[in-house]
């Protein structure tokens, strides 16, 4: 015990003592979140040349002249920051003349000049309006079993069938929005916004309601749902809201708990494989083994590099603790990152490290570089990002069936459990304990498999074993 | 006393058998030679003896006990070793000593470091040292726990002459102490120089065990070494009771039948030239390691002066 001591202090001390160590503690969250930061940062640096597009109305210039009105009060009413530079870029809409689209294949030669204006940066897109925009769109007729929508679906929320339906209305039906910079939305959101209130009034005047631009404006403005966290007691007894930042760190907290233990089990056992490679390569080991058991030197490493890991996450945690507590935020700290919590978190941390650190040293153990290792550790790191596939469902349903069974499955289950317990309500409380006991026993199962690994492996020069010896070597020990 | 004694023990890897019913019995405080060609079976022996490999079958008793614990008093120096290089000095030999049980201090290991002439090295990485002064901190790391037992493994491949005498000195001073020292080595020369004892193992069997003096009753003096005058000039083929001959340049050695008499040779080189050097010697450990390891080599034949 006490010689095991003195490899754990030594593998512990030689990681953390490091300048690489240091680095990685700066480093890890500056990559992971930095990018949100730097978004944030330069989301005032915008490009402010003018953006100009080409109409094809159809309309014979009604709808033309409905967006160019909307776009005079867009370019009017664009904020501008502190030094007085606009925010966003001015748009310029152009008309295109309409007996130079008569017909469809003149339409498609159109289409293609236009586009190569696109292409030279002349234009950044353009829109062609069809001739029966005005038109309510006839979705009813347009259900069926193919679009998966019903008559009466289509009557009760013709929205929703509009855009189910949307591939199979003609263009005339349409508004056709052609550009090569398919991620910038926001002409297509102005064209949506500018059209839909031109549709509505012509639609509400032909009904016989004759209201002035700003009444109809009032009128069309749609009432508002704001999502809010659940009511709770605090410690007094007192019933509290959360506060205006919930959402945020109700979304925030999962993905963060999920990166987080990610990155300390990465920093703090990944490194175990070429750690024992070099000392096999450098002979160390076989001094270390006229001293201690293999199993004593591989627990001894082992309990090292979850230390290291265990280091990481209370130095991150105690940041954003404080980070919380009295930066910026400024919110009530017990509410998102409760003891319980906190607590769950080192343990599932724990169970990480210890699963994954046997792994990475069997993996060491059964190589003889670093680069034969690389096949051995690619399917384990795998199974540790497991859980960043599943994100989208596991903020969307965190009691969903995938992310229930990955908070079950053990080499996936203390990432995804952790981040399930940080989606606001949590899963049921008999599943944190449920999922430790499987991972307790899963980890115990897989040190002893890399002890016994670890014991032929050490001493293993020349050829890396085979997957088939690893398993002999785990069964029938040698 | 032993310090280490093998009964019958035998070791595989998969179908190879490395160690095949080795017995052994090292004296304590004494300096005891391992020899054998590659692969024989020597560093296996050590493992073995460490507990690093554990027998097939038979036993090893390490200082009367064959537990783990008796190898607190065990230090053992693999060959090809290397240290951690990102390593201080000081905090290396404090961990194999802490290893060993052993609670070192500062004072005695600026103590060693001034006996092997590193004085001042102690804060330095070990990165910093160049090979020869990385291998005294890897003697100084073998020894400072004051082993009763040192296992040194081909202690003395890619020293360079002064820090041969250096480690050669330190294996003296064990032995003044009472310390056990067993070390292998292709070097033979430097076993019959320094070993009380040596051992022979070869293809995993012991072939050789005892002082070299009893080694070489063994064989005998069936050695006869010559130099005549103008050189070997092929005035040695076909000497009466000579049944091989090698040539060493300015020395030729003939290796003559159990029933030749040495007088005879000598007459019969003296008829065939000028005769400046004639001894009739016991074989020395080289040669009766190469009759071992390569009985069928042809440096003793007859073609090979034909």
């Amino acid at each position: 015990m006490k010689k095991t001591l003195v490899i754990v202090v030594r593998e512990y001390l030689s990681a953390v003592k490091t300048k690489s160590f240091i680095i990685s503690v700066v480093l890890m969250p500056v990559l992971m979140f930095g990018g949100l930061l730097m978004q944030r940062m330069t989301r005032g640096i915008v490009d402010l040349k003018d953006r100009k597009f080409a109409v094809i109305d159809q309309t014979g210039g009604r709808m033309f002249a409905a967006i160019e009105k909307a776009n005079r009060d867009r370019n009017l009413t664009i904020t501008k920051d502190a030094v007085g530079n606009p925010k966003e870029a001015r748009f310029v809409f152009e008309l295109v003349p309409a007996n130079q689209a008569a017909g469809p294949e003149s339409i498609k030669e159109l289409r293609y000049h236009l586009s190569q204006k696109v292409e030279k940066g002349e234009l950044f897109g353009f829109a062609e309006i069809g001739e029966l925009i005005y038109e309510p769109p006839p979705v009813a007729s347009l259900a069926s079993a193919a679009t998966q929508v019903s008559v009466r679906e289509a009557q009760a929320n013709p929205e929703a069938a509009l855009k189910a339906v949307a591939d199979r209305l003609g263009d005339e039906r349409i508004i056709r929005y052609t550009t090569n910079r398919l991620t910038v939305m926001g002409p297509s959101q102005f064209l949506q916004r500018a059209a839909t209130m031109e549709v509505y009034k012509s639609r509400l005047t032909s009904a016989g309601a004759t209201l002035d631009d700003v009444t109809m404006a009032r009128l069309l403005t749609p009432p508002m749902v704001s999502t809010k966290g659940a009511v709770f007691k605090d410690a007094t007894g007192k019933l509290s809201e959360q506060s205006s930042g919930g959402q945020f760190i109700a979304f925030f907290r999962p993905l963060a708990m999920l990166m987080l233990m990610f990155v300390v089990v990465m920093v703090g056992v990944s490194p175990l494989t070429t750690n024992v490679i070099e000392e096999k390569s450098l002979r160390i080991a076989e001094v270390l083994l006229g001293s201690v058991s293999p199993f004593q030197l591989m627990m001894g490493k082992l309990v090292g590099g979850v230390g290291v890991a265990l280091t990481l996450a209370l130095i991150y945690l105690s940041t954003a603790w404080v980070g919380l507590r009295f930066g910026a935020v400024g919110i009530d700290v017990s509410q998102y990152l409760t003891l319980g919590l906190f607590a769950w978190f080192c343990l599932f941390t724990l169970f990480a490290a210890l699963l994954y650190g046997a792994v990475f040293i069997a993996a060491g153990a059964a190589v003889t570089n670093v680069k034969e290792a690389q096949s051995l550790i690619t399917p384990v790191m795998l199974l540790i990002v497991l859980p960043m596939f599943f994100i989208s469902q596991l903020l969307e349903n965190p009691n969903g069936l995938i992310p229930t069974f990955l908070s079950f499955f053990p080499f996936s289950a203390p990432t995804m459990m952790v981040a399930r317990m940080g989606v606001p309500p949590g899963p049921a409380a008999w599943q944190p304990v449920v999922a430790a006991a499987s991972t307790f026993v899963a980890t115990l199962a897989v040190v002893w498999a890399a002890g016994r690994i670890f014991r032929v492996g050490i001493l293993l020069q020349g050829q890396p074993a085979k997957l088939g010896q690893i398993t002999k070597w785990i069964f029938s020990g040698s | 006393m032993n310090a280490i004694e093998l009964t019958n023990v035998t070791k595989t890897f998969g179908k190879h058998v490395a160690v095949d019913r080795l017995s052994l019995a090292v004296p304590a405080g004494s300096i005891y030679g391992f020899i054998g060609p590659n692969g024989s079976g020597k560093t296996t022996t050590l493992r073995m003896i460490m507990r690093i490999y554990l027998p097939d079958s038979g036993s090893v008793r390490v200082l009367g006990d064959d537990h783990h614990n008796a190898l607190d008093k065990v230090t053992y120096l693999p060959e090809e070793r290397m240290l951690y290089k990102s390593m201080k000095v000081y905090d290396v030999l404090k961990f194999f000593s802490s290893l060993k049980g052993h609670s070192t201090n500062r004072a005695e290991m600026d103590q060693w470091l001034a006996r092997l002439k590193l004085d001042g090295w102690g804060d330095k990485k070990v990165e910093a040292l160049s090979k020869g002064m990385t291998q005294k901190v890897q003697l100084i790391a073998c020894l400072i726990s004051k082993p009763s037992v040192v296992l040194l493994d081909e202690p003395f491949s890619g020293l360079d002459p002064v820090n041969a005498v250096v480690l050669r000195d330190a294996i003296f001073d064990l032995r003044k102490t009472g310390t056990t020292v067993i070390f292998s080595t292709h070097d033979m020369s430097v076993a019959e120089k320094m070993c009380d004892r040596i051992f022979m193992i070869y293809k995993g069997k012991k072939v050789l065990d005892g002082t070299l003096e009893t080694i070489q009753q063994q064989y005998g003096r069936d050695t006869i070494r010559v130099r005549m005058a103008g050189g070997n000039n092929g005035s040695l083929s076909g000497l009466p009771g000579v049944t091989g001959v090698v040539d060493h340049g300015n020395l030729q050695e003939l290796r003559v039948s159990a029933d030749a008499n040495p007088q005879v040779v000598l007459h019969a080189l003296a008829e065939r030239g000028a005769v400046e050097h004639f001894e009739v010697a016991a074989p020395n450990l080289h040669d009766i390691f190469v009759r071992i390891a390569a009985p069928d080599d042809q440096q003793f034949g007859e073609k090979v002066l034909a």
